[in-house]
């Protein structure tokens, strides 16, 4: 009966939660969240395919975009931060 | 057996993520879909490459989880996507 959960349609079913999520929920961090998701179901649909060290390189670097993306996403709040107190204070 | 439990684990725990409202919530349920996938990674994949595999993607999702949990309180008011 259950026979049809493998690697490979839970990680087909992975991918499409992450996608879904990442289409629909409307701030960054969570979008980031999502994309975490997204990749693992990524590393399980490789390693379905028996490509283990592809698998591998996917997994280390995954973590450094994912680093990447939160310091984007950190910096360029601080950026307009920043321009909306100059602004203001030119204004006074 | 071991496989079909954790896949309806990681299935549920994917989908409590996309639903979840809170954020720390949805933190939570990352770090056990991260948790279950690796589990099933080294049942699927029975070699010694792939229990390595395996240790690899979690200390990798370990790392991802971290660096995100480590950004939620810093960000304040964010830019939406209209």
């Amino acid at each position: 009966m259950l026979e049809w959960i493998n690697l490979t349609t839970v990680s087909a079913a992975v991918l499409l939660i992450g996608m879904v999520g990442i289409i629909t929920l409307p701030k960054p961090v969570d979008k980031v969240i999502m994309l975490a998701i997204l990749q693992g179901g990524f590393i399980g649909t490789i390693v379905a395919a028996k490509y283990l060290d592809v698998a591998m390189a996917a997994a280390i670097f995954d973590p450094i975009a994912t680093i990447i993306f939160l310091i984007g996403i950190t910096k360029i709040q601080d950026i307009r931060n920043q321009k909306h107190e100059e602004e203001e204070g030119n204004l006074a | 057996m071991f496989m079909e439990i954790l896949g309806i684990i990681i299935i549920l725990m994917a989908l409590r993520t996309l639903i979840a409202q809170d954020r720390a919530e949805r933190m939570l349920y990352l770090n056990a879909m991260g948790f279950a996938i690796s589990a099933l990674i080294v049942l699927y994949i029975q070699t010694p490459f792939g229990a390595i595999m395996a240790i690899t993607y979690f200390i990798a999702s370990t790392l991802s989880s971290n660096a995100i949990a480590y950004s939620i309180g810093r960000v304040k008011k964010e830019i939406l996507v209209k």
